[in-house]
């Protein structure tokens, strides 16, 4: 038992730190490009992803285990999969809305924009490619999009700083933020010796 | 037949959908350790690419309008199934390397981005021509991003690294044959010096092992953006139209259509503009002033706000395109830092007046109030004046702006 939790604490190490889903793995970079111009955005982005992907890795592991492997289809994952997550996000968003008036203030605008979001897919696949157990699953979901929240706010934060720089004209704009994402990919270089 | 080749010319070239488009960077970056990888990545891409254009094409009479994303969506995770089973099967070492980014070319924007743009409103030949010249650029892009990354981290070129048949790694070769081509017994100053720098070189040569790591990518990536921007920059100069460069959608790989998150982040975008304009005013309301002067503030920052709301207006009446929405998201962008720079003055200049008065207002304890009043209002004018001549250089500047973004 004790084993297993220390297995989950390195999954979830790793999938946060070590090998980041933006800096090192290069999936959600969309939003991490797109919706990083304000701390506060951000943050609220990486709220979403943190629910969406959690939410997601659980669904698409319940629906493997159960679904699919009993019925010998595995070979189907990336349809089922991607349509489950469309669909669970758009019934997310109609149930927070209904139900949950303060936290569809907090994440809604956020939720259309990752409906299949090549890290949410990506999340939910690399659990079945690695065969983790559900709850094994959920912790790297959870783990992988915390280490999105991570990174997108603090791009953020730097974009804030960066925006009253005297910088060359051609690297004005999204090339200064590649950089900016170049140097703290290097930073995250340097959580490798955490495992 | 024309149309066809003019398609195959549009992809590669024109509409290049990573070096003039920038659409679907993950992959890009993802898999461009290796040329190899490039081109097994890109070469996927294209097949899924032109069998979904060539489905999407020939069933667009057959789906209905409102289900037809989550329809393209079926037709093209098919054909990824069909691709990556194959790759699985035949070639298991580029399965291997390439890991989950097969997958995930389900979510590559390119391709639905073509399926809704071109395939649902086209005849089948052009749609399956469009698809394969797509693809090829793709194809073409990431082998030479491949290429480049892999010779500057790796020292070789699709895996061949010149030592197992000439004895010395391909960049000293090619730093040798710019040597000879170079003339060693030439005078010129400037090239004995370039011969010097390259004979240092090869002594201490290694490979820049960053290049084929994550932030190597990142680094590519920038610089290629800012070539970007430069050619940018000379087509409007040229006058050229440029709009398609850089027109991918920056926040979502399957919403990138014309109605999908550019208006929305524009809606976020307007939102938080008010919630930091609501933010300025606690902020000086807090801060310990005279009430008329905070009266006066307030009314000024209501002007303020009225005229963005104005240009958030103008904003919605042109949100006609994706491309236009993202340049005017920029200037909304620049607009709302510019208020903020120029309420971060106003609020320094008042500080500095009242800061001012502060020792003369103790001399004038002993004046009459009336003096005290007449003194006030001065104060107040001069503050608004101040104000009025900065907002009124705002908008020159922005008016400028505008101008510049409709040219």
């Amino acid at each position: 038992m004790s084993n297993y939790i220390v297995q989950l604490i390195v999954i979830a190490l790793g999938s946060s730190l070590v090998s980041n889903v933006v800096l090192s793995q290069f999936l959600g970079l969309c939003p991490f490009l797109g919706v990083s111009k304000k701390v506060k955005t951000a943050a609220g982005m990486g709220g979403a992803v943190i629910f969406v992907i959690t939410l997601a890795s659980l669904v698409a592991g319940l629906l493997y285990e159960f679904v699919l492997v009993p019925l010998d289809m595995t070979f189907l994952k990336t349809i089922v999969f991607i349509l489950v997550i469309a669909a669970l996000v758009q019934f997310v968003e109609l149930f927070l809305k209904r139900y949950m008036k303060t936290l569809y203030q907090a994440l809604g605008v956020f939720l259309p924009l990752i409906t299949t979001n090549c890290a949410v897919l990506g999340v939910a696949i690399t659990n079945v490619n690695l065969e983790y157990d559900l709850l094994t699953s959920v912790v790297n979901g959870f783990a992988t999009s915390i280490g999105f929240a991570i990174a997108i706010i603090i791009l953020a934060g730097i974009r804030e700083k960066i925006e009253f720089n005297d910088i060359p004209k051609p690297f004005q704009g999204m090339p200064i933020v590649l950089v900016t994402a170049g140097l703290m990919a290097i930073a995250f270089c340097g959580f490798a010796g955490l495992i | 037949m024309k149309q066809c080749t003019e398609r195959l010319y549009n992809g590669i070239i024109k509409e290049n959908p990573t070096f003039v488009l920038m659409l679907g960077m993950c992959p890009t970056l993802a898999v461009t350790t290796s040329a190899i990888n490039g081109l097994g990545m890109g070469l996927s891409t294209m097949v899924v690419l032109a069998l979904s254009n060539l489905l999407i094409s020939a069933l667009r009479k057959v789906i209905p309008d409102k289900v037809r994303i989550p329809a393209y969506i079926v037709i093209i995770a098919t054909f990824v199934t069909l691709v990556e089973l194959l790759l699985h099967a035949y070639i298991p070492s580029l399965h291997e390397s390439l890991g989950i980014y097969i997958s995930l070319i389900v979510v590559n924007c390119i391709i639905l981005g073509r399926a809704e743009s071109y395939a649902s409103k086209n005849k089948i030949l052009p749609s399956l021509f469009d698809g394969i010249g797509m693809g090829l650029g793709f194809t073409l892009a990431l082998t030479l991003i491949g290429l480049v990354r892999e010779f500057l981290g790796a020292g070789t070129v699709f895996g061949f690294s010149g030592s197992d048949i000439y004895g010395t790694p391909l960049p000293e070769l090619l730093i040798g044959l710019v040597n000879k081509w170079l003339n060693p017994e030439s005078t010129s100053e400037v090239v004995r010096m370039f011969n010097t720098l390259l004979t240092d070189e090869i002594e201490s040569f290694g490979p820049m092992g960053i290049m084929v790591l994550a932030p190597g990518a990142f680094f590519i990536l920038a610089i290629l953006t800012a070539i970007q921007n430069v050619m940018k920059e000379k087509g409007k100069k040229a006058g050229k139209d440029v709009s398609k460069i850089q027109s991918g959608c920056s926040s979502d790989c399957m919403n990138c259509t014309d109605s999908g998150c550019a208006k929305r982040l524009v809606e976020t975008d307007s939102k938080e503009e008010k919630t930091a304009d609501s933010d300025i005013k606690e902020d000086s309301s807090e801060e310990n002033r005279t009430e008329v002067l905070s009266e006066t503030e307030e009314s000024l920052e209501e002007e303020k706000e009225a005229e963005a709301k104005e240009k958030l207006k103008t904003e919605k009446e042109t949100d006609l395109e994706a491309e236009e929405n993202t340049s005017e998201e920029k200037d909304a962008d620049a607009k709302a830092e510019e208020n903020l720079a120029v309420e971060d003055a106003d609020t320094d200049i008042e500080r500095s007046l009242s800061e001012e008065k502060e020792p003369e207002d103790v001399k004038e304890d002993n004046l009459p109030k009336e003096k005290e009043k007449k003194y006030k209002m001065t104060l107040l004018e001069a503050t608004q004046e101040i104000d009025i001549v900065e907002l009124e250089e705002l908008l020159g500047e922005e008016e400028k702006e505008e101008g510049k973004a409709d040219e």
